[in-house]
């Protein structure tokens, strides 16, 4: 029997006029030539907000190979190793939608993505676009630039600039760099016979995360990317649970960070505690882990990286954990019974999803099947081609130009046009319609919450058909049976949950 | 296979060929991977440690390009004595290159017997150091070069004016140096330092147990090496003495490590923090017990140990390292599998002859 798919009643929550108010035209910035690198390395920055401590000119050299970092950070780096950090540059989904960008903007994207996503070549001028390089061409830059994010991008960071982004908050790589002997970090009394050091407190905030994980256009500052200012809206930073606390942590004391909704260093034997370096003297609370654990649990796994199955293990287990299903049927009108789903989020510190959230995917994946075993509803299938089923209940945020019309590339973006993505410690639904045979005397129905960290569509754009097969992840999954009164038969509760 | 022909971008990072490494992953997206690396035309490094082999060749400032002949009149200045205000101490004085590069004694001995505050480190390899001398003072080989030849202990001589007189007074140094350098007046400070460097360039010693064992000879180090390569890692000694050259990194400012680093009994046992280190020629008291991070290569033959040469063995060197640095005390086990390690790490010397030197036939350059 075929499945119906006339049932879907749209998810509630969308202020589409919300996001029109947000749009407007900038055009007033004068963007950055790409190739001129002329009148000191701030303003070869631009458009992101990277700068250099005294506007010193940097040589790739003045920054320290994260291999050298690890000799005595040796927890640290293992942790980094294979990380989304370390892959921030080699990334070839963000190297060819970098391509795009830059070939759209007359290379005005070179500093805009680059001052997160390499943030060394940026600094030191070596990041160039090589049109010669992948589907769609590709950048080089200087080995150092090469490593993304890596020890010694955040452990140079001396200041912020987020005074320069369109809001006052964090963002566009709002970060001044400090190479050299003198290593920032979050120990007050740290000491090394190798480098000088630094305590710095910014290294202990949310901020410090949100100089990347909150981006605004840089024309029109549309607020595409606001990871930071979801989280500072959210009970978690009223309760002052940074960043570090979830994502420098593994999973597992994440869970509790969240579900008692106390600091990393106060969950009860989270087993954090050890040396910092090697040869350190003393034992610190917490040595946070630095594998920065999100959901992308495809990159490094299918570029088969060091550490990769382990990242990829944390992040499977990361989004496994993030959220919570629930259901109810009841009677619709007109003879027409209603499915609804209740998806909450249930330990993220941001949206769910967050950061590209019209490019992720999360959604539900809805069967409704009677007792004689014939499909009544079907609802946010994967089909032959890896492609999420068009009706199915989506939650992310749907972008527009500056015209109105759909667009999922970020230098086109100018506005939200729907906004679904399920608030930290909220919940959403997503309603179904649907009709039971007239001698079909029970039901089960099969939910499952599934994430990708994009469409195939975008992958296959991207890198070219079928190299990559984008993953789904089972977040949760939720299993009821109901008898033709609408009544549970089985057990209460979840069944197929984990 | 994945290559980097053609595309103009040499920058593979890493010890291994990239190829080698996503080969041995079959199982991963082959697709992505090959796609990824024809993309940016990089590899991806494949392991916590880069354990490299010297490069055959070290880095060679734009400004003094390498040829045979500098090398050749190098070499001659090298082991010529006559710039020694005795006519007595030439580089190879202190910097034996029959042996290991250095002289063998706690601290060396110049001319009239005068010994300076510190070790003679090694030239060999010197030419992979971020800086030069002890406490980082030359950036270069070429600013190097100059000390000695001036130093009231060393070489003696009252100013570098007066050295360079002395070879200017050498028919045969005229000739090479105007063949090497060309213009008006080729002999000249700059030059002889230029010609030194140059030679100093050649003293590689690659191809070691351990270079052979990084360029995939498994066989090429003893499982007791291995076991000390592992611990010597383990520890955080790669931390400072960073593969290939077992030095620190190289930096647009030199980079210096305070040594040593903790208190502890042989802080005073080898009067370890006597000599101020870095701060003496920075005045900076952040530079205070700063030094360069001098190599392991070769250090088998150059006992005795530390700035001061007060650590006779290298065994006693590994445990005061372990103990002033990384606040450990090694099991004698251990100890030994680090010695056996470093011992790996003695490469091969290349033939050296002697060279003839300029005569001056009838004439004595040196003053009674």
């Amino acid at each position: 029997m075929k499945p119906q798919r006339n049932h879907l009643l749209m998810a509630l929550g969308l202020i589409a006029g919300i996001a029109a108010t947000l749009v407007y035209n900038a055009g007033a910035d004068e963007p950055a030539k790409p190739d001129t690198i002329a009148s000191g390395p701030t303003a070869a920055c631009k458009p992101s907000n990277l700068a250099v401590a005294g506007g010193r000119k940097l040589k790739p050299d003045d920054f320290e190979e994260p291999q050298a970092c690890g000799s005595c950070h040796q927890r640290q780096f293992k942790g980094w190793q294979g990380s989304m950090h370390s892959l921030a540059f080699k990334d070839p989904v963000l190297q060819a939608e970098w391509a795009l960008a830059y070939k759209a903007t007359e290379g005005r994207a070179l500093n805009d993505c680059g001052g997160c996503h390499t943030p060394i070549g940026v600094v030191t001028g070596t990041v160039k676009f090589d049109p010669t390089l992948g589907k769609h061409g590709g950048f080089t830059v200087a080995k150092q630039g090469e490593h993304g994010v890596s020890c010694d991008v955040c452990h140079s960071v001396s200041g912020s600039t987020a005074h320069l982004s369109p809001t006052g908050q964090p963002g566009n790589a709002s970060i001044e760099l400090n190479p050299g002997e003198t290593k920032y970090g979050p120990l007050k009394d740290a000491k090394s016979g190798y480098h000088e050091t630094q305590y710095s407190e910014l290294h202990t905030k949310a901020e410090f995360c949100g100089s990347c994980h909150n981006i605004f256009h840089a024309e029109n500052k549309f607020p595409i990317e606001h990871t930071y200012d979801e989280w500072k809206a959210s009970p978690y930073a009223q309760a002052g649970i940074p960043c570090q606390d979830c994502h420098m942590v593994p999973v597992n004391v994440a869970i509790q960070v969240a579900d008692r909704m106390v600091r990393a260093k106060d969950v009860p034997n989270h087993g954090l505690g050890g040396l910092a370096a090697k040869g350190s003297k003393k034992e610190r609370e917490i040595v946070h882990d630095h594998g920065f654990v999100g959901g992308n649990a495809v990159i490094a796994a299918a570029l088969g990286v060091p550490g990769a199955e382990e990242h990829k293990g944390e992040a499977i287990k990361r989004l496994q954990n993030a959220a919570d299903l629930d259901m109810d049927v009841r009677k619709g009108r007109g003879g027409v019974n209603e499915l609804v789903v209740k998806v909450t989020n249930l330990r993220a510190g941001h949206q769910l999803p967050t950061s590209l959230t019209f490019i992720r995917r999360i959604w539900l994946d809805v069967t409704i099947t009677d007792d004689r075993g014939r499909v009544i509803l079907r609802s946010g299938e994967v089909d032959d081609h890896n492609r999420v089923d068009e009706d199915a209940v989506m939650f992310g945020n749907r972008s527009v130009d500056r015209n109105g019309k759909p667009t999922i590339n970020p230098w086109e973006i100018a506005g939200f046009a729907e906004m679904n993505t399920i608030p930290p410690k909220g919940h959403r639904y997503g309603r179904y319609a649907f009709t039971l045979p007239a001698d079909a005397t029970a039901f089960k129905v099969d939910v499952k919450l599934n994430y990708q960290s994009y469409d195939q569509k975008v992958a296959d754009k991207l890198l070219g058909d079928g190299a990559v097969k984008v993953p789904t992840v089972e977040m949760k999954a939720l299993s009821r049976s109901y008898g033709r009164d609408l009544k549970l038969v089985a057990l209460p509760g979840p069944v197929a949950s984990r | 296979m994945i290559s980097s022909k053609g595309r103009g971008n040499p920058r593979l990072c890493g010890a291994g060929d990239g190829a080698v490494f996503f080969d041995n992953f079959s199982d991963r997206s082959p697709t992505l991977r090959n796609l990824t690396a024809t993309l940016l035309g990089i590899a991806f490094t494949a392991g916590a440690s880069a354990w490299e082999p010297l490069p055959p060749t070290p880095p060679v400032p734009e400004d003094n390009p390498m040829t045979a002949e500098k090398v050749e009149l190098g070499k001659q200045l090298f082991f010529d004595p006559r710039f020694s205000a005795t006519g007595t101490v030439s580089c190879n004085t202190c910097h034996n290159l029959m042996l290991g590069g250095d002289d063998g004694r706690p601290t060396s001995m110049g001319v009239h017997g005068l010994t300076g505050p510190r070790n003679a480190p090694t030239v060999w390899n010197a030419a992979f150091h971020p800086s030069q001398f002890w406490d980082g003072r030359a950036a270069s080989l070429e600013a190097q070069a100059r000390g000695p030849v001036v130093a009231e202990v060393e070489m003696g001589m009252k100013d570098l004016d007066r050295a360079i007189a002395r070879v200017r007074a050498i028919p045969g140094y005229r000739d090479a140096f105007a063949r090497v350098f060309g213009g008006e007046q080729p002999v000249t400070v700059d030059n002889a330092a230029k010609a030194v460097a140059a030679f100093e360039r050649t003293l590689v010693t690659a191809n070691s147990p351990y270079d052979r064992w990084a360029a995939g000879d498994k066989t090429a180090l003893s499982p007791q090496q291995v076991r000390g390569l592992e611990k010597f890692a383990a520890l955080g000694c790669t931390g400072c003495h960073q593969p290939p050259a077992f030095s620190g990194p190289r930096k647009p400012n030199g980079h210096f490590a305070v040594f040593p680093f903790n208190d502890g009994p042989y802080v005073d046992r080898y009067r370890l923090r006597d000599d101020i280190g870095r701060m003496a020629v920075s005045g900076r008291e952040s530079d205070r017990h700063k030094y360069k991070i001098p190599t392991l290569r070769n250090v088998a033959l150059t006992a005795p140990y530390f700035h001061n040469g007060r650590v006779a063995t290298l065994d006693e060197a590994v445990r005061v390292m372990a103990a002033a640095q990384l606040n450990v005390e090694p099991p004698a086990d251990d100890v030994a599998d680090i010695v056996a390690f470093l011992q790996a790490l003695t490469g091969e010397f290349p033939a050296l002859t002697l060279p003839r030197l300029p005569a001056t036939p009838g004439v004595s350059l040196i003053d009674p």
